[in-house]
């Protein structure tokens, strides 16, 4: 048997070493193939992005730990100070600290950025693929009602039901999460779709795969890190969407702080005082744009589908 | 996953050689489209015995894959209709549900697809690839399946399979990638494999190795084959019967060896005659097909590859030819005016005069040697 088989092995081999590894020696032997291939570099910017987003979440964590001020004491000796060693951020026209109210306010835009999109991808997310790979009426229903909730203007339902029902923290978090399900449906049922209909699955049913075992285990880990990468994009637009709200007074009340609504109660001072909004808005900004870069970069480092040229 | 094999309720007891392996009777297979009923199979019959090699030849679009995929019964629920019968080791499994055939697939019969690069899981490494069936069909556990997949490997023809087993599709080539589903095709040891143009998404060097793989592995195990394929060449030593399909009709069927000395349909001529020939000349033009099959939701009357027949007359063009015994055994064809000369079914009545009318013609291709 395997003496028949010999003759190809050269051929094979060379064919595959040159798909594996530009430098190797297409005429190489086998010892050719157990080389390591070349590690793929996340890069330092990658590395800067994820300790800054440790960092927010750590200390938003363990803020109640840390040596910081009060967020809520309020200082009327050092009212719309600028920053300096006191206050290292400066203080607001209530004399409470800057820096820690950034760093408490964290905790909020953070809870709700997560949590909603957690929230989204379990009604969202779990409808999209089911949609996607079982098609048919279910598909059709989904589908439809998805353009409904789209076609609404989601800001105005939010902020009605924000006023109706109420803003406590868990809440916003559930009426965001409902909000971002909608559009996570969409973008997991597209990405289902296009792998539904790839030539693995039909083969994984021909070796008798149930429909159960092939969403868990040929379509879910095809759909996840454009779905990983999407969703900390959608943390993102949460975080910013609670601070929209927070501007309209709407989201958690004062005095406890969050990136929204310190953006909110600085506003009155722009002109004289800008470092009341600057920071938390530099605190969004920063935050954002770590995800983003983290999101995407861990996207391609674990996409095993390009052959590692 | 076990529990699988224990809730269907078809059993397959073990069969002598002697037994018919598969027994495809008048089957249809038909879709309904916007544009109304889409007919990919029209009435096809086949026999395989174990260990036998059908090579379904045709072009593009003329209903092999269609034609595999209702022998197995992977075809969507919604939209399709399959009548007729499909006999697998004397049980019907045309109409039989998803979750008795899922015992079935796999196990019994298996699919080697066309395009090795899309019918392997990028995300799955190839040694849980190929365990999964192992642990869906048999009571192996984790580590026995990971043997086995090493035994697979090597058997395939894959160098240091023990690296494979760890590697993404991504990371192989091509023809390592079609040895693989090969390997996995192959895992739960199928008495019917079924594949489905294997080499055509591969380089002309490797399609040969593809074929005598399958060849050498499918002797070892007394498998039963049926090779799609649009190649003619590609068949004429690797296979037992030759059915030549059109328009998802059978125009022709025969054992292999009459069917290259007593080639009955122009068809089939037409197919032979364009494949490229190493003796030709440089440069030579390959005999393409005139047109291009016709459509499967207005199929004309008569013969459907009629417009494209150089011997067409006129009769051709209204009366669809019966698929007919020829002298040799076992030989079937669907033609008015066969090829040589040979008798060929009676035309009807109206315009049995055109018959006398038809012009001489060369001799069929002579087929390559086998």
């Amino acid at each position: 048997m395997t003496d028949r088989l010999v003759p190809v092995e050269p051929q094979e081999a060379g064919t595959t070493i040159s798909t594996r590894a530009v430098d190797a020696d297409v005429g190489g032997t086998a010892a050719a193939l157990t080389e390591a291939p070349a590690k793929k570099r996340l890069g330092w910017f990658f590395w800067v992005c994820a300790a800054w987003i440790a960092l927010v979440i750590l200390t938003a964590i363990f803020a109640g730990l840390l040596p910081l001020k009060d967020p809520l004491y309020q200082d009327y000796s050092a009212l719309n100070q600028g920053p300096s060693g006191a206050h290292l951020l400066g203080t607001d026209d209530l004399g409470r600290d800057i820096f820690s109210r950034v760093i408490y306010g964290a905790r909020v835009s953070l809870v709700i950025g997560f949590g909603a999109i957690l929230i989204g991808l379990a009604i969202g997310g779990t409808l999209g693929i089911m949609s996607g790979y079982l098609r048919g009426k279910f598909d059709t229903i989904t589908n439809s009602a998805s353009y409904v909730f789209l076609a609404y203007p989601a800001i105005v339902a939010i902020i009605a039901i924000v006023a109706f029902w109420g803003n406590a923290w868990w809440q916003i978090t559930l009426i965001l999460g409902v909000a971002a399900s909608p559009i996570l449906y969409r973008v997991v049922r597209a990405s289902t779709l296009s792998y539904s209909t790839k030539e693995f699955v039909m083969s994984a049913r021909a070796l008798g795969a149930t429909n159960w075992r092939i969403l868990t285990k040929e379509i879910l880990p095809n759909v996840l890190p454009a779905i990983a990468s999407f969703s900390l994009i959608g943390v993102a637009t949460v975080i910013v969407l609670e601070g929209s709200l927070a501007f309209l007074g709407l989201s958690v009340q004062p005095p406890t702080p969050s990136w929204g609504n310190m953006i909110n109660e600085g506003r009155t001072e722009l002109t004289t005082d800008p470092w009341l909004v600057l920071f938390p808005a530099l605190a969004i900004f920063f935050f954002l744009l770590a995800l983003n870069f983290v999101g995407d970069r861990l996207r391609q480092h674990f996409d095993v589908t390009v052959g590692r040229l | 996953m076990s529990p699988e094999i224990q809730t269907g309720n078809l059993t397959f007891p073990e069969v002598s050689d002697e037994t018919t392996l598969l027994e495809v009777d008048d089957l249809h297979t038909t879709f309904s489209t916007s544009r109304g009923p889409l007919h990919a199979v029209n009435g096809v019959s086949l026999t395989l015995d174990r260990g036998e090699t059908i090579g379904i030849v045709g072009e593009s679009g003329s209903g092999k894959t269609v034609l595999t995929r209702s022998i197995m019964g992977l075809v969507p629920r919604e939209g399709v209709t399959r009548t007729g019968s499909v006999n697998f080791m004397g049980q019907e499994i045309l109409n039989a549900p998803d979750k008795s055939l899922r015992q079935l697939w796999g196990s019994q019969i298996a699919m080697v697809f066309q395009d090795p690069m899309t019918s392997l899981n990028p995300v799955m490494r190839i040694g849980k690839q190929i365990a999964e069936p192992l642990r869906l069909h048999t009571d192996m556990d984790g580590k026995e399946a990971r043997a086995n997949a090493l035994s697979l490997l090597t058997q395939v023809g894959i160098p240091s399979p023990e690296e494979r087993l760890r590697a993404y599709p991504g990371e192989l080539s091509g023809g390592m990638r079609q040895r693989v589903m090969i390997a996995i095709a192959l895992a739960c040891a199928p008495r019917l494999l079924l594949a489905d143009e294997p080499t055509t998404g591969l380089d002309v060097t490797v399609q040969a190795q593809i074929l005598d793989l399958l060849a050498t592995l499918q002797k070892d195990r007394t498998m039963a084959m049926i090779l799609v394929t649009h190649d003619l060449g590609v068949v004429a030593t690797r296979t037992d019967k030759i059915i030549v399909m059109y328009a998802g009709n059978v125009v022709e069927q025969a054992p292999t060896a009459t069917l290259f000395s007593a080639m009955a349909m122009p068809y089939t001529e037409a197919l032979l005659g364009s494949t490229p020939r190493i003796a030709n000349p440089s440069h030579t033009r390959l005999n393409a097909i005139e047109g291009r099959p016709p459509d499967l939701v207005n199929v004309p009357p008569g013969c459907p590859f009629s417009p494209r027949c150089k011997y067409a007359q006129d009769i051709c063009h209204q009366v669809r030819p019966p698929l007919v015994p020829a002298a040799e055994p076992n030989h079937l064809f669907a033609c008015w005016f066969p090829l040589g000369g040979r008798s060929g079914p009676h035309p009807p009545a109206v315009t049995v005069g055109v018959a006398s009318e038809r012009p001489d013609r060369p001799d069929p291709v002579p087929g390559p040697a086998s």
